[in-house]
């Protein structure tokens, strides 16, 4: 075993891939040379340090740009590109922006006059206090709106009850009044049906 | 090993968006690592993993387990994307031994948290990188293959066809060249962690 031999054989030392029997070869050499145990060390050195050499992890959009630009599966969802955009698009082009953007002016302007009047309030307004505050009186409001329909409704309900009974009151006198009239009627033609019947025996 | 990769290849080739994602994901990290070590710039191995993949993607079929495993025929196909990548660049820019070696920030080991260690892994990785960049492009390859990637002797053979004996010589002349490019640039006492 000579340096120039070793060396060639010198990786799969390394490696540990010789059998047996050349490695003790080697071995002996390296107790006698210096210079080949020193490259010994090197290269195992090398060897380890490229295996501890740090991998780089592949982002998730590195995958997810595979993926998209093989099976094309990948495809980023979101409200706005899937509804909203296909939605307002149409009405962004040349052809309908003229009418949007009239639709845009005259719902500002209903708004406008018909909506809340943002002038009349002043940044103290929000503040928690006030807005408690504006609750409360409001609460108050709808309480006293609603006793007032309580109040109505049972005045109505009373003036349906009278009118009902004043109805029927009437309706009954009517009805009464009918049957009275026709058991007159009958009486009376009963009785002109007997004179009749005397006069033909005579 | 290859019944599996067979079955992984039968469903993709089914249409299985779930079998294609798994197995971008399984070659993913290689397939970028061996771009980065071939290049030396991260924005450059994630394009090429994606020509990689793309590739891998219109090709599948023509993939059979009897020639050998999945692995190795994707690595095969990245291989060679990166060495015709190389091919063309090599004559516009001095890739080896130069200052534009990406540098990158390895702070992606939770276990590795103090900077002085980023520090060093850093360090440490652009000395590498420089040292392999003075090989020649076959000593390099059978290097990185090898003591990077983790590839048996066989694999490498399979990989670049060519036969083991040269894959072993490579090996050997890459490790030894590397390590007298590293003597004569280093000084060995800065690397020492304790």
């Amino acid at each position: 075993m000579n340096c120039s031999r070793f060396e060639t054989l010198l990786s799969e030392y390394v490696d540990g891939t010789l059998d047996a029997r050349v490695r003790a070869a080697l071995e002996v050499h390296l107790q006698t040379c210096s210079a080949c145990s020193m490259l010994v060390q090197e290269v195992q050195s090398v060897r380890s340090q490229l295996a501890d050499f740090p991998p780089i992890e592949p982002s998730e959009e590195l995958i997810e740009a595979i993926i998209e630009k093989t099976s094309g599966r990948f495809h980023v969802r979101s409200i706005w590109a899937e509804v909203i955009a296909p939605t307002l698009r149409p009405f962004l082009t040349q052809r309908f922006a003229f009418a949007t953007l009239i639709m845009f002016v005259f719902l500002l302007l209903v708004g406008n006059v018909i909506g809340p009047d943002f002038s009349a309030f002043s940044f103290s307004d929000f503040r928690p206090s006030a807005l408690v505050e504006q609750a409360d009186r409001f609460s108050s409001q709808v309480q006293k709106k609603w006793g007032q329909i309580r109040n109505t409704e049972s005045r109505l309900v009373g003036e349906v009850w009278r009118l009902k009974e004043d109805l029927y009151g009437r309706l009954d006198y009517h009805l009464i009044n009918m049957l009275v009239r026709s058991y007159q009627h009958s009486i009376e033609e009963q009785g002109a049906r007997k004179e009749v019947k005397g006069e033909k025996k005579k | 090993m290859q019944h599996s990769d067979a079955k992984l290849v039968e469903r993709c080739l089914g249409g299985d968006a779930h079998a294609w994602e798994n197995l971008v994901r399984l070659y993913s990290r290689r397939i970028l690592n061996l771009g980065y070590h071939y290049t030396g710039r991260l924005d450059v191995a994630e394009e090429l993993t994606q020509e990689v993949f793309l590739k891998v993607y219109q090709n599948l079929r023509s993939y059979s387990a009897s020639t050998g495993s999945l692995q190795n025929w994707i690595m095969r196909v990245a291989r060679n994307l990166i060495i015709d990548y190389y091919r063309a660049t090599r004559h516009d820019k001095q890739v080896a031994g130069s200052e534009e070696l990406e540098v990158l920030d390895f702070e992606q080991d939770s276990q590795s948290a103090s900077p002085f260690e980023n520090l060093y892994l850093k360090e440490k990785a652009h000395y590498l990188m420089k040292g392999l960049s003075m090989l020649t492009p076959e000593l390099k390859e059978a290097v990185l293959l090898r003591d990077i990637q983790g590839l048996s002797y066989q694999e490498i053979a399979d990989m670049l066809e060519i036969p083991e004996g040269t894959v072993k010589s490579r090996i050997n002349r890459g490790r030894i060249e590397l390590a007298k490019v590293l003597r004569k640039g280093s000084n060995p006492e800065g690397f020492a962690v304790s």
